[in-house]
């Protein structure tokens, strides 16, 4: 049941995209064409379970103080390796992702599951929450690449809406179409889990998922030696 | 003592992710290496034909000369009169290279096609009608197409690798570029 409460978290409840908004940069980038989304966030999600694993089963060898750069180290990796293979079997969506594949990287996402999830919890567990949000993040980008696409563009997965053509809005598959769609979502998404998403407590040191590793340094967070020093 | 014990163990660990990592990305390279270096010749084939529709003879010249710029990764003569270049350049802050087909008419070296055979960043630049803007061109006017908004590096990087192409076609003895 618990296991089945981790999957399921990253689709609606903690959906990385619309609740705790994170990987906004693929997120606005991608969702322009739902085969990209879809492309974009199957990456995304390998990389997440493999990285989550991998961290996990790490955990209690790396040291805090390198755990950053290891886990980019191994992040990195993993991106590189979907990169190669894509290239080599599906040249054409490797094409299509273009620079956005190899910024998973620096996807908040990833980095934010390995510190807030497994880097606490068993590789099971850890594999189990890189795959629930990496579910919820393509869910959320299909969602945003469907309302785009069809639309912006009368058209789905590349294929035209004949009865669209004329009533196209073409803001939405431009920069400001993809902000809109974006907080109409997430406004979406808020309705919908009222009081059931996570809230942050606080915009001080208490509300930082580092919070408690930067208390066990005492003083390794600027802002607490000020609010101490006050 | 503590201290530095903890700091030999935070290098070590981390060197050591770092060693695996390598390791798999070099199991991973060996297999796929060969699989995208055919995919990318597979590329500059098609770029060929799509310039060149007519195309009954390709003659590939090896070594190519002296001073040929870098960005030139082959020339290969078509149907014995034109000139095909194939270049890779990059743009900036390109995550790869940018794949060039340039095809040049033999004689005084008129654009005749240009194809992006790869290009990683805003993919629509490569498909849409601004490469064809160089279409008839040649050495003297080239240099008159503006550069793409919002794509500027990579249009400039285009203008560049273009310039490369007139100076190796100069280099083989393409035609009377000057």
């Amino acid at each position: 049941m618990k296991k089945l409460k981790i999957l399921t978290n990253g689709l609606l409840k903690e959906n990385p995209v619309l609740v705790l908004v994170l990987g906004t940069c693929p997120t606005l980038a991608m969702s322009v064409s739902v085969i990209n989304a879809i492309a974009m966030g199957l990456a995304a999600t390998a990389v997440l379970i493999c990285s989550n694993a991998v961290i996990s089963l790490l955990r209690k060898i790396i040291p805090d103080t390198v755990r950053i750069p290891c886990y980019i180290v191994v992040i990195a990796g993993f991106v590189t390796l979907v990169q190669m293979l894509m290239e080599a079997y599906l040249p054409d969506l490797y094409e299509m992702l273009g620079v956005y594949l190899a910024l998973i990287v620096v996807n908040c996402i990833i980095l934010g599951r390995a510190e807030m999830f497994a880097n606490k919890h068993n590789v099971l567990e850890s594999a189990l929450d890189g795959l629930g949000m990496g579910i919820g993040f393509t869910l959320a980008l299909i969602a945003m690449a469907t309302v785009r696409e069809v639309l912006g563009n009368a058209s789905f997965a590349g294929m035209k809406i004949g009865f669209l053509q004329n009533f196209r809005i073409p803001i939405l598959t431009a920069p400001p179409g993809g902000f809109l769609v974006f907080g109409i979502l997430i406004a979406l998404v808020a309705y919908l889990t009222r009081g059931k998403a996570p809230q942050r407590k606080s915009f001080d040191c208490e509300g930082c998922p580092s919070a408690a590793f930067c208390r066990k340094e005492q003083g390794a967070c600027g802002i607490a030696n000020e609010t101490e020093a006050k | 003592m503590k201290q530095s014990r903890g700091s030999i163990k935070s290098i070590i660990v981390l060197t050591a992710i770092c060693l695996a990592v390598t390791a798999l990305l070099a199991v991973t390279n060996s297999f796929t290496a060969p699989k995208i270096a055919d995919a990318r010749q597979q590329k500059i084939e098609n770029s060929l034909k799509e310039i060149f529709p007519d195309v009954y003879s390709i003659r590939e010249i090896k070594p190519l000369p002296e001073r040929t710029p870098s960005t030139v990764k082959a020339v290969y003569v078509i149907n014995n009169e034109d000139y095909a270049i194939v270049l890779a350049t990059t743009s900036a802050y390109s995550s790869g290279d940018m794949g060039i087909t340039v095809g040049l008419k033999g004689g005084y070296g008129e654009i005749i096609g240009i194809k992006l055979t790869s290009y990683y960043e805003s993919k629509d630049f490569g498909k849409d009608t601004y490469p064809l803007n160089y279409i008839g061109k040649d050495i003297g006017s080239y240099k008159d197409v503006d550069a793409f908004a919002g794509v500027t590096y990579s249009s400039k990087a285009l203008k560049n690798a273009i310039g490369d192409a007139f100076e190796c076609f100069k280099l083989v003895g393409g035609g009377a570029v000057e």
